[in-house]
């Protein structure tokens, strides 16, 4: 299968006023054509990092990149001929215009003449699913429909390979629910070769991606599929504990030598918590026992399946919103 | 060649929206219009008054001024235009990294997104000399026979005052509190020192070297005798051979300059960084 993306120990650096900050840290990575490849990681993991370098609106310390075989430093050019981006939580756009405006007036940045510029962006209107908010100004649009206009932006020229970057953020869960649904139908459909997406929503992810990477402090942990990953961590055991209350940190369950990870989220049900936790081996007596040595009630207890947050806890060793 | 000039013209086209698109017509030509339109009659005026007041009349001086105000708007105009596109399309609509990625040049773009300006100052610069003619009654645009010669300056002006505003375009990409603030104070400095309102002989020996570092000077020079070739600033083709080559050497320098601009801008990521608003 033909290579989309390739990174070679790619290494970017940020000088801050307290010192210099490595945002990617020897990326390696190889991600063939025709699928949503994802990477998943938390904020400040380097993903937005890696697509900036990608799309060639960053230079990278040191290390190579290549997209769809071109060096993203010494061809710069023929990479953007190549890609497009649209970035989530963002409103990019003259609101002032009208959204077939918008659109006409990129396609006809990307060389278009005016009647091929409509004739795309009728197309890609319909695609998306913009028609009738096509004479709405910019600024008229809900964040949904904006980020619909994006991924409407991103197609313009036809791009090879497409970077989202956090596509979702921001979006109530019926928009998002929608634009993954798009996101999914642009690869299997034909129109986009390879989607290069990052998100730090498991499901999303999961939900999307042929393939997975994790990021983590600007290095790459783990690849493979949804169902390579989980079977890295098939021999460890999951439970889902319902606590009474959490106040502070349960930092103490890390003194028992099964614990891998733990994550707490809070329940619907008012002054209850979700403990998620990640072993090693069966030890659930101790951790209910030092729970309650704690102070800690422990109103139910559930043996759980393996999943991708529990990847990530194994890996990481706290959730990834954490 | 087709699709760039197509490019161009969507890029004209955005930059008349951006303008003109918060009003009716009317309204914006009026707006348009109406601060060059009173400009020229505040100075025609200042000069009007301190006549009256001294009784020493000078039209020569008054032509110099007037003039002088009316090809800076021209120059002015298009100049801001191209130091505040990296303003508007990186803190305000927070496009210029797709722009970035859709269109092959940035300098070519930041040019473009000039051109626009160009027009309306040639549009507006127009009505203040057509008003301080009739205000101070110099002669002006007597002849035909100059209007090749204007023709010309008007691209070159184009030309060399594009550049420099791609130079300070550039400065104000790693500024985004202090871009608007640079492409002010760059206007005045060349207010200042272009032969506007006085000739740089008029200036402190010590900053004249300043003036004469930009084809301004030159520009402004030829521009005031063709407009009425009664006005002899000095030897013409000198002016035009320094013209031509400071203009060549603007173009060139910036070219360099902008090259090594936008490597820093990618070794940093100040395309994306929005540091106002």
């Amino acid at each position: 299968m033909e290579t989309a993306i390739k990174t070679v120990d790619l290494v970017r650096e940020f000088k801050t006023s307290r010192g210099v900050f490595r945002a990617l840290d020897g990326v390696n990575l190889e991600i063939p054509s025709g699928m949503i490849y994802g990477l998943l990681g938390p904020n400040g993991a380097g993903k937005t990092t890696l697509i900036r370098i990608l799309s060639t609106l960053l230079l990278p310390t040191s290390g190579d990149a290549y997209v769809g075989g071109y060096h993203v430093v010494r061809e710069a050019q023929k990479v953007r001929e190549i890609i497009n981006l649209v970035s989530g939580g963002e409103r990019p756009g003259y609101g002032i215009l009208t959204t077939r405006e918008n659109l006409i007036y990129y396609a006809m940045l990307y060389g278009y003449s005016r009647r091929e510029a409509e004739e795309r962006v009728e197309e890609v209107s319909r695609l998306i699913g913009l028609e009738d908010f096509m004479n709405k100004r910019l600024n008229e649009l809900s964040t949904g429909m904006v980020q619909k206009y994006s991924l409407a932006r991103g197609l313009l020229n036809n791009p090879r390979i497409l970077f989202l970057d956090e596509p979702t953020l921001g979006l109530d869960v019926e928009n998002a629910r929608s634009i993954r649904k798009l996101i999914r139908r642009l690869v299997d459909d034909g129109y986009i070769e390879t989607i290069l997406l990052t998100s730090h929503y498991m499901y999303e992810v999961e939900e999307l991606c042929d393939r997975i990477a994790i990021i983590h402090r600007g290095r790459i942990i783990e690849e493979g599929t949804v169902e390579e990953l989980k079977e890295r961590v098939s021999s460890h055991v999951i439970y889902e504990l319902t606590l009474q209350r959490v106040d502070g940190d349960l930092d103490f369950l890390r003194e028992l030598d099964s614990v891998i990870g733990y994550k707490v989220r809070l329940s619907d049900v008012p002054g209850e918590a979700r403990l998620r936790i990640i072993m090693a081996y069966e030890d659930i007596s101790r951790v209910i026992g030092l729970l309650e040595k704690k102070m800690y009630r422990v109103k139910r207890v559930v043996r759980d399946e393996i999943s991708l947050e529990d990847v990530f806890l194994k890996l990481v060793g706290r959730g990834i919103d954490e | 060649m087709l699709g760039l000039i197509r490019r161009v013209l969507v890029v004209v086209w955005l930059t008349f929206k951006e303008q003109s698109n918060w009003t009716s017509l009317p309204v914006y030509l009026i707006y348009t219009f109406i601060n060059p339109v009173f400009q020229v009659a505040l100075y025609g005026y200042i000069y009007i008054a301190v006549a009256h007041l001294s009784g020493i009349t000078s039209p020569e001086a008054a032509f110099y001024m007037v003039s002088g105000i009316a090809l800076f708007n021209y120059i002015g105009s298009g100049l801001y235009g191209v130091i505040w596109t990296i303003h508007s399309e990186r803190e305000h609509f927070r496009t210029l990294k797709y722009t970035y990625l859709a269109f092959p040049d940035l300098q070519l773009y930041l040019t473009s997104r000039g051109l626009y300006h160009y027009l309306v100052g040639l549009a507006t610069s127009l009505a203040m000399l057509i008003l301080g003619m009739l205000l101070i009654g110099y002669p002006m645009l007597g002849s035909l026979d100059t209007l090749p010669s204007i023709a010309l300056l008007l691209l070159i002006g184009i030309a060399w005052s594009s550049q420099i505003g791609v130079v300070v375009a550039g400065l104000s990409i790693y500024s985004s509190e202090y871009g608007p603030v640079i492409s002010e104070s760059f206007g005045g400095l060349l207010f200042l020192l272009g032969a506007v309102l006085y000739p740089v002989s008029a200036l402190p020996p010590w900053i004249q070297p300043l003036a004469h570092i930009f084809p301004m000077v030159e520009w402004m020079e030829l521009m005031r005798h063709y407009l009425n070739p009664s006005y002899i600033p000095g030897d013409i083709g000198g002016l035009w051979t320094w013209l031509l080559v400071k203009t060549l050497a603007t173009i060139i320098a910036t070219y360099l300059y902008f090259r090594l601009v936008e490597r820093l801008v990618r070794k940093t990521g100040m395309l994306e960084a929005s540091l106002h608003h």
